[in-house]
Parts: C-alpha cells; sequence; structure tokens
C-alpha cells in the first residue's frame, strides 16, 4: 500500500485535535468513505493517541494507588485510635454516672424526706409533754424497767425532744418495749440517726398491730424510712395505697408524695 | 459550589487535588460500593481510583465544565458503569435503574478502552514500554495534549518551546511516531 502523503497525515492529526475546519472536514469525510488506506492510517493514529491516554491513566492509576496503601496502612492504627478515644470517653462517662448516681438518688431522696418529714424531725407529733413520758405510760415503765432504767429511757426521750436523734437512738435501741408511741418514736430517732433499715422494722411492727392508734402515722413514716433505704418502689406502693385510702390520716400527703416520686 | 471547587482545585493542584478529593469520597464510596455490589474491597478500589481518572481527565481536559450532581454520585455513575460492564457483579437491578441519567459516559473513549475486553495486561506493558520507547519529550507533549487537556500555546509557554507552530509540529511528528512504534510487534 502507498504511504499516505504528510497532507493527508495532518488531516488526521487535525480531525484527532477537532481542528478541521469545514473545507477539510468534506476532504476527511470523503477519504473515510473511499480510501481503506486511509481508514487504517486513522485507525493508527487514534490507537496512539488512545495509548498516550491509557499510559496517563495507568501512571494515575499507580499513584492511587500508593495512596490507598497509605490510607490503609494509616486505617488500623486512625481506627484502633479512635476507638480507644471512644472507649475511654464512654467509660469515663459511665464512671462518672455510676459514681454520681448513687448521689443524685440520694439527693432526691433527701428532697423528698426534707419536703415531706419535716414533721417527725421535729417530733411535734409525739402526744407527750416536754421532759415528761406520762403519756406513755409512765408507771408501766417504772414498774417494769425499774428506777434506774426509768431514768436512762427518760434521759433517751430527752435527746428526742432535743432533737438529738442519734443519742436517743442510742438510749432506746437497749429497750425492748412493745408499745406503739415507744416504737414511732424510736422508729423516727432511728430515720433521723440514718438507720432507716432499724426503723422499718419498729415501724412495720406497728402497722402488723392492727388495733394501734398510730397505725396511719407508722405506715406514712414507713414510707419516709423506704425512702431513706433506697427502697423506692416499696414506697411508691405503700404511698399508692394510702393514696387509695380516703379516710387515712396521711391520704393528701400520700398523693403529694406520690407527684414527687 | 462543591464541584466548582474541585474543578479548580484539579486544575490549579492537579494530581495533589486528585488525591485528596480520592480520600475525601473514599469511605463513602466503600459503603456505596458494598451496598450495592457483590465484589470484594480490592475490586472496589481499583473501581474508585478509575473513576476518579476518568473525571479527573474530564475536568482536566477541559471537557466536564459542570454536572447537576453531586460530586459522589457522580463519581458512583462512573463506577456503575465500570463495574456493570465489565464485572457483572450487581446486587440489584433497580439501582441501576435509578442511575440510567449517567448516560455521559458511554461514549467516554477512555472508559471505553479500560472496559474493553480487548485491553489485557499483557497489553497494557506493551503499550507503556512503547510509550517509555517514545520518550521525552514526545511523552510529555503528546499527555499534555491528549490527556491534560493543554493546548499548544500552553504547552509552548510550559515547555518553552519557541512558538506554537514549533510546539505543533512537534506534536504531530512524535505521534507519527508513536503511531509507528506501535505497529512493531516486538515492542
Amino acid at each position: 500500500m502507498k504511504p499516505l502523503d504528510q497532507n493527508i497525515i495532518d488531516l488526521i492529526i487535525k480531525h484527532l485535535d477537532k481542528s478541521l475546519n469545514a473545507d477539510e472536514s468534506v476532504l476527511f469525510n470523503q477519504l473515510l468513505n473511499e480510501n481503506p488506506a486511509f481508514q487504517k492510517e486513522l485507525s493508527a493514529y487514534k490507537h496512539a493517541v488512545t495509548a498516550i491516554q491509557l499510559d496517563k491513566y495507568y501512571t494515575l492509576k499507580s499513584i492511587l494507588q500508593v495512596e490507598e496503601k497509605r490510607i490503609t496502612a494509616l486505617k488500623p492504627i486512625y481506627t484502633y485510635k479512635r476507638w480507644a478515644v471512644a472507649a475511654s470517653l464512654l467509660l469515663a462517662l459511665i464512671s462518672v454516672f455510676l459514681w454520681l448516681k448513687p448521689y443524685q438518688s440520694n439527693l432526691k431522696n433527701e428532697k423528698l424526706l426534707t419536703d415531706f418529714y419535716s414533721e417527725p424531725y421535729s417530733a411535734r407529733w409525739l402526744s407527750i409533754s416536754k421532759g415528761g413520758m406520762e403519756d406513755i405510760q409512765e408507771q408501766y415503765y417504772r414498774a417494769t424497767f425499774g428506777e434506774a432504767n426509768y431514768r436512762k429511757l427518760r434521759q433517751g426521750w430527752g435527746h428526742y425532744l432535743a432533737e438529738r436523734y442519734a443519742e436517743s437512738a442510742t438510749i432506746f435501741s437497749s429497750f425492748n418495749i412493745a408499745n406503739d408511741t415507744f416504737l414511732l418514736a424510736r422508729g423516727n430517732a432511728y430515720l433521723m440517726s440514718n438507720k432507716p433499715e432499724k426503723a422499718i422494722v419498729d415501724f412495720m411492727n406497728i402497722v402488723e398491730n392492727n388495733g394501734s392508734v398510730n397505725k396511719d402515722a407508722a405506715e406514712w413514716h414507713l414510707i419516709g424510712a423506704y425512702i431513706k433505704n433506697n427502697q423506692i418502689k416499696e414506697a411508691k406502693n405503700l404511698a399508692t395505697k394510702i393514696a387509695q385510702t380516703s379516710k387515712h390520716n396521711y391520704n393528701k400527703n400520700a398523693m403529694r408524695l406520690l407527684e414527687k416520686m | 459550589l462543591e464541584f466548582n471547587r474541585l474543578l479548580q482545585e484539579i486544575r490549579e493542584r492537579r494530581e495533589e487535588a486528585l488525591k485528596l478529593y480520592y480520600e475525601k469520597y473514599r469511605e463513602a464510596f466503600i459503603s456505596w460500593g458494598k451496598q450495592h455490589f457483590d465484589c470484594d474491597i480490592p475490586t472496589l478500589m481499583d473501581v474508585y481510583q478509575s473513576s476518579w481518572i476518568i473525571l479527573y481527565r474530564k475536568i482536566v481536559s477541559g471537557e466536564l465544565k459542570n454536572i447537576n450532581t453531586s460530586i459522589d454520585k457522580y463519581i458512583f455513575g462512573i463506577s456503575w458503569r465500570l463495574l456493570i460492564r465489565h464485572k457483572r457483579v450487581a446486587k440489584r437491578v433497580h439501582y441501576f435503574e435509578d442511575l440510567s441519567n449517567f448516560t455521559e459516559f458511554t461514549d467516554d473513549p477512555l472508559l471505553t478502552t479500560i472496559i474493553s475486553d480487548e485491553l489485557n495486561n499483557e497489553m497494557i506493558t506493551l503499550l507503556r514500554r512503547t510509550i517509555e520507547n517514545l520518550g521525552e519529550p514526545c511523552k510529555k507533549i503528546l499527555t499534555l495534549f491528549y490527556f491534560d487537556g493543554y493546548d499548544t500555546e500552553e504547552i509552548t509557554e510550559k515547555l518553552q518551546y519557541l512558538n506554537k507552530n514549533t510546539t505543533s509540529a512537534m506534536k504531530a511528528r512524535c505521534l507519527t511516531r508513536l503511531k509507528d512504534l506501535m505497529k512493531k510487534p516486538n515492542l
């Protein structure tokens, strides 16, 4: 096949460069339709252009492959670090939360006790005269415990009325008296001196005594002891029961308490 | 705005910008690829790399001046073409219907060549060896013109030739030389 002259080559290159003018386009199409050598040459030039493009394509591909290796090499460390930091933060948050939770819970409980149980703290509800034990069967105590113990008991009452609950609780704890008024006073002394579990026992003994005039008061204070002892479920159950009993002396108190709980 | 920034950065910083954007959309691409194709990560990354190069060439050559979608979706569109036509690993056919508007890639010569069944490793090696044999400055002139989209005036300035005519003549000679080299079967 006869080699194509330079003008024809120029025509092909101009076509590849998209710079043919109108006349050149006509000539180009004519050659393309009629001249197999031209077609072959055009194809060869097109392959040359494709080769140049592919060469650069693979050069860039190598660059991106290196980049990919760099990214994946960094990734595990980066991911590990990221997870480690996240885990540390999470652990710290959990620790703070767990550390604060009892305090938060205690704070809430203390607020409830302050709001609803100021009465037993001042012991104004007790039907005893300041400094005396007339209303709690003075004669019975004298006869049962003897003069020395009776004086000790009076000392306990003195502490109680002076709101020195820890001292009164210590003295009361040495007596075993099945008297609801005594148990109510001792239960409150325990409650106020941060011994709610002992307070619960005393209040429950009154509650279980169906004929007790102090039953309603004992139930109400039992809720306070439950709250102090963080037995919220028991406190809510008992408060609900009282709130549903319209004749209960502490019915409205229980309703308000439930709203706050 | 996002695309304009990409356009500007790739035109100014070229390959450095390519690497930055490659990393930027990489995670999103892996996530998309895993969701829609049954292929391993190396295959996905191979396609992702090809997609960026095709987009890169379209930008530097001036072919692509704007897109009517986000960059990541544009890359997904190119990748979809590469995966569906070359690998046949699609998980969900309906997804491709969503991407059927990416017809602009069908006629992209570089993409068509890459996914061509005729292109094998032996051919690639031969081709790259031929380009190496072409040597400089031919390789540089032809790459600048046919890949990077420089015109003869820009090449003249970049390679400090006398004038446009000199550059143009040299480019023509280089292309002819390459065409001749490619005819030699032992290369």
